[in-house]
């Protein structure tokens, strides 16, 4: 993800209501006050099995031939024009039927793909949620070094960050989740949900159409969570209750105004809570449809703060027709903010810790710490057997 | 003191008493089949070791059959150290619960009192009674491994071949000479046998012998019970069986709901004068049976996305929601639903469930119709806002309406074994739980009782009134009971044809 643009990510065209409360989950419904015509989503479930994808799909020589394999429980298809929902039906069906090629070695499945977002039919495009966000971050300046330094080892500089590894967790295994879904109260016109764990921002969800929504809310527990959140599912959140002012209530008109009020701080809570995901985002395209981009992003790392990497489409007037957001672990925002801090600095290391306010050796430890000692090249190494690292 | 112990005592009783006329171990929304017993195994236990004397004269407060059966089951089994004329006056209970208790319901008791390995003097006489009163031929047939545990539990002396044809395995060579043993024997081997016995019967053999449905549906019309009828009526549909149609209007108004909405939409749209004139008369049959003094009354009636029910209850909530309005409807003398969904006298055959629970501005709406009564019919789970409906009403009854001139009762379709149906509206409104929409009589008597304001005594004085009222068993209202005559009229009948 070396072109990028720094962009906000912001809930336009949404607006959140009042949550719902199930055990340590509270879901906050977006409903659309603007629409997005002629765009369509739909969810294709699969059998969990295997599948290789095949990055770079025309290369002449197998051996340089890239492939990322994953096992992904259903698709997701998007379509536009002015047949949109006639796009759909074809390109969920194309994507049924004749997606990839299935093999079964050993008993089991395996299924080859060409490429990740692929074109379903003309005017539809298929992808797997939350892939292009996990891709995204786990392409953060994954081709390493540009320029060769004894300061990073001999893998680094060949390879670059090849294998990069992240853990997440599905939402099954997620205490209360389903559950939470499973009661919770769709309300009218509602096209997206924020998902909180213990009040912190966990997840987002957004559809171009409030029908489209319904099909695909009860698939969110299959979603990616980071491994953490195992911890804070444990634990009930305090509900808040509202209680309404009945100071200067004298008629059921004052009581109505004062309820009005509540109700109006609630969404101004909601609004608030939500806040924190909307700030510069590392914005990359993907692909472009009639009025539509779909671009990858992942929140500009910070030493501190929350982090999430995504996927969205957005109308030519910044109206967010679909977005999918994934949280980023403790670990993982390290990871990334140290990854982008050499990024940014041509992987020169004093340059590095200079900018983070850390020395080298601080730094070099936090290197470590994170999973990537590998990368220290041989001064490096040397620097520290010999405790001269500052 | 003795005024706290008293408020405990009265709190845990409305809790119990509420727990029984909803409350059947099923599954609900928000909660599974799990939790639900285990509240109620809890309570249960609980009410009969403290209160045991309130726990017996509980059966005669209108709870519904699976807690009347629990109560029997309790009292019959943990009998020790209780005097004898709470004796006398449990087993004058129990004799009359079980009379109008369905039969099947009755069995299952016994064979639970049997699995606990209780036998004594008492249950003895009590099963003896109750058996006495009934056609132990016909039962034997049709309840046959439930008598079979029960006779050989309690060693009962079983007249003519009844012990025979409860003991012993069917045999090609050795024929009863009592005709319904007889036709039960036949019915291994033809298929004309079938069609004298029991529907529940009838349909293992159906199985059994491969008749097709069409044909058995069609032959087997004579020997079903309302109830069975009513029940098997789609399928018949489907079997493109040649039955005659049901008299949907002698259901009960909520069963006659959930009817409704279990039919897909282009059929409910077809039958939709029918089914709005069903209940109607339903209504009217029930209202005529208790009726109920009301005067003008607004309703703020929950068809949120949770009154879905649960997969053994679907729809239950919904279908008890609308059968409610009906009936208030019916009894009061002028009336306005208001529905959550934003509907305003909506015609109960078009809801569904759909949207968050909007309470708190819907009782805002409701109270502005300035009513004498205002019954918020919901399972209590509001959540837009959260919790807004308690702290509206609190406001409500300390700012505006301080003599309290408008009474208002939140009526629960859903125990909620969480908190054992605690009041979820706070405490300025009293709940009441139901299970079918006739509760809703009862409920509302039992209403003062969940508010602060009655002591111990007046809830004491109110459940004598009601077990006095329930010995004198002058109207048996059980749908079973009411059934059995005519079936086994039927059974006789075809028993004459045969001779």
């Amino acid at each position: 993800m070396n072109r990028y643009s720094i962009e906000s990510v912001s809930l336009n065209g949404l607006e959140p209501r009042a949550s719902q409360c199930w055990r340590g989950v509270r879901l906050v419904p977006l409903v659309r006050t603007r629409a997005v015509p002629k765009l369509r989503l739909a969810r294709v479930a699969h059998a969990p099995e295997l599948t290789v994808t095949r990055i770079s799909a025309h290369t002449a020589h197998p051996e340089r031939e890239l492939a990322f394999t994953s096992v992904v429980p259903h698709a997701f298809v998007v379509s536009w024009g002015d047949a949109a929902e006639a796009e759909l039906n074809q390109g969920a069906a194309f994507v049924r039927e004749s997606d990839g090629h299935r093999f079964h070695p050993h008993g089991g499945s395996v299924r080859v793909k060409l490429r990740m977002a692929r074109r379903a039919s003309d005017r539809s495009l298929r992808f797997a949620p939350q892939q292009l966000a996990v891709e995204g971050l786990l392409a953060l300046f994954f081709s390493g070094p540009d320029v060769a330094s004894r300061d990073w080892s001999e893998r680094v500089l060949r390879r670059g960050l090849d294998p990069r590894v992240e853990r997440a967790v599905s939402g099954r295994s997620m205490e209360h989740l389903a559950e939470a879904l499973r009661v919770f109260e769709i309300v009218d016109g509602q096209c997206g949900m924020l998902l909180f764990f213990k009040d912190m921002l966990f997840g987002s969800f957004v559809a171009p159409t409030a029908e489209d929504y319904r099909s695909i809310h009860d698939s969110l527990v299959l979603d990616l969570f980071p491994s953490e959140l195992l911890e804070y599912a444990a634990y009930d959140v305090p509900v808040f209750k509202t209680s309404v002012d009945s100071r200067s209530v004298r008629t059921i008109d004052d009581l109505r105004a004062a309820l009005a009020r509540e109700e109006r701080a609630w969404a101004e809570w909601s609004r608030f809570m939500a806040g924190d995901l909307l700030t510069s985002a590392m914005m990359s395209s993907v692909y472009s449809m009639e009025g539509y981009k779909l671009e990858r992003f992942v929140t500009a790392p910070s030493r501190k703060g929350e982090h999430h990497a995504g996927e969205r489409i957005v109308a030519r007037d910044g109206t967010l027709a679909y977005l999918k957001t994934y949280r980023l672990g403790v670990q993982q925002a390290r990871r990334a903010y140290l990854l982008k801090l050499l990024g940014t600095n041509e992987w020169d290391l004093e340059r590095a810790a200079r900018e983070s306010k850390m020395t080298v050796g601080q730094f070099v430890d936090d290197l470590t710490r994170v999973g990537f000692g590998w990368m220290l090249g041989p001064k490096v190494l040397d620097q520290i057997r010999r405790g001269t690292l500052r | 003191m003795t005024k706290h112990t008293e408020r405990i005592e009265r709190e845990d009783l409305v809790l119990f008493i509420n727990a029984c006329l909803s409350a059947t171990s099923q599954a609900e929304f928000y909660e599974d089949a799990r939790g639900q017993s285990l509240a109620l195994d809890f309570l249960h236990e609980y009410v009969c070791r403290h209160y045991r004397s309130l726990y017996a004269r509980t059966l005669a407060a209108g709870i519904n059959d699976h807690a009347r059966a629990r109560i029997v089951e309790s009292l019959l089994c943990d009998a020790s150290d209780v005097p004898d004329e709470q004796r006398a006056l449990e087993g004058s209970l129990i004799e009359a619960t079980l009379a109008r208790l369905p039969p099947q319901r009755v069995y299952r008791l016994l064979e639970a009192v049997c699995r606990r390995r209780v036998t004594n003097r008492r249950v003895r006489a009590l099963v003896r009674g109750w058996l006495a009163g009934r056609d132990v031929t016909f039962d034997s047939v049709k309840y046959r491994r439930a008598l079979r545990t029960v006779v050989g539990h309690f060693h009962l002396a079983t007249p003519g071949e009844t012990g025979r044809f409860l003991f012993e395995r069917c045999s090609k060579d050795r024929a009863y000479t009592t005709p319904l043993y007889e036709s039960w024997r036949a019915a291994h081997y033809a298929e004309d046998a079938v069609y004298a016995l029991p529907y529940t019967i009838a349909v293992g053999f159906a199985r059994r012998l491969k008749i097709p449905r069409d044909r058995f549906l069609e032959r087997i019309a004579p020997m079903m019970t309302r109830a069975e009828r009513f029940r098997s009526q789609r399928a018949a549909q489907r079997a493109e069986a040649n039955v005659p149609g049901v008299d949907l209007s002698r259901e009960r108004p909520t069963r006659l709901a959930l009817f409704a909405y279990a039919l897909g939409d282009d059929e409910r749209a077809a039958r939709r004068s029918e089914l709005l004139a069903a209940m109607e008369q339903s209504v009217a049959r029930a209202v005529a049976l208790s009726p109920m003094a009301i005067g003008r009354v607004v309703a703020v009636l929950d068809d949120s996305y949770s009154t879905l029910g649960s997969r053994e209850k679907r729809l239950r909530p919904l279908a008890l929601t609308a059968s409610i309005d009906a009936l208030l409807r019916a009894s009061a003398t002028s009336y306005t639903g208001l529905w959550t969904s934003g509907a305003k006298d909506a015609p109960w055959i078009d809801l569904r469930p759909k949207g968050s629970t909007r309470l708190a501005s819907r009782v805002l709406d409701a109270l502005e119709l300035r009513p004498e009564l205002l019954v918020i019919v919901s399972d209590g789970y509001e959540n837009d806002p959260p919790g807004a409906l308690a702290s509206v009403l609190a406001a409500y009854r300390s700012r505006i309406d301080v003599r309290r001139e408008v009474s208002i009762v939140h009526v629960n379709p859903v125990f909620e074994a969480a908190n054992f149906g605690a009041a979820s509206f706070g405490p300025v409104v009293p709940m009441v739980t139901v299970r079918e929409a006739e509760d809703v009589v009862t409920a509302l008597g039992f209403a003062r009782f969940a508010d602060d304001k009655a002591t111990i005594d007046v809830l004491r004085a109110y459940l004598d009134g009601r077990v006095r009222e329930f010995l004198r068993l002058d109207d048996s209202d059980d749908d079973g009971v009411v059934d059995e005559p005519a079936e086994r009229e039927a059974m006789m009948s075809a028993e004459e044809q045969s001779a």
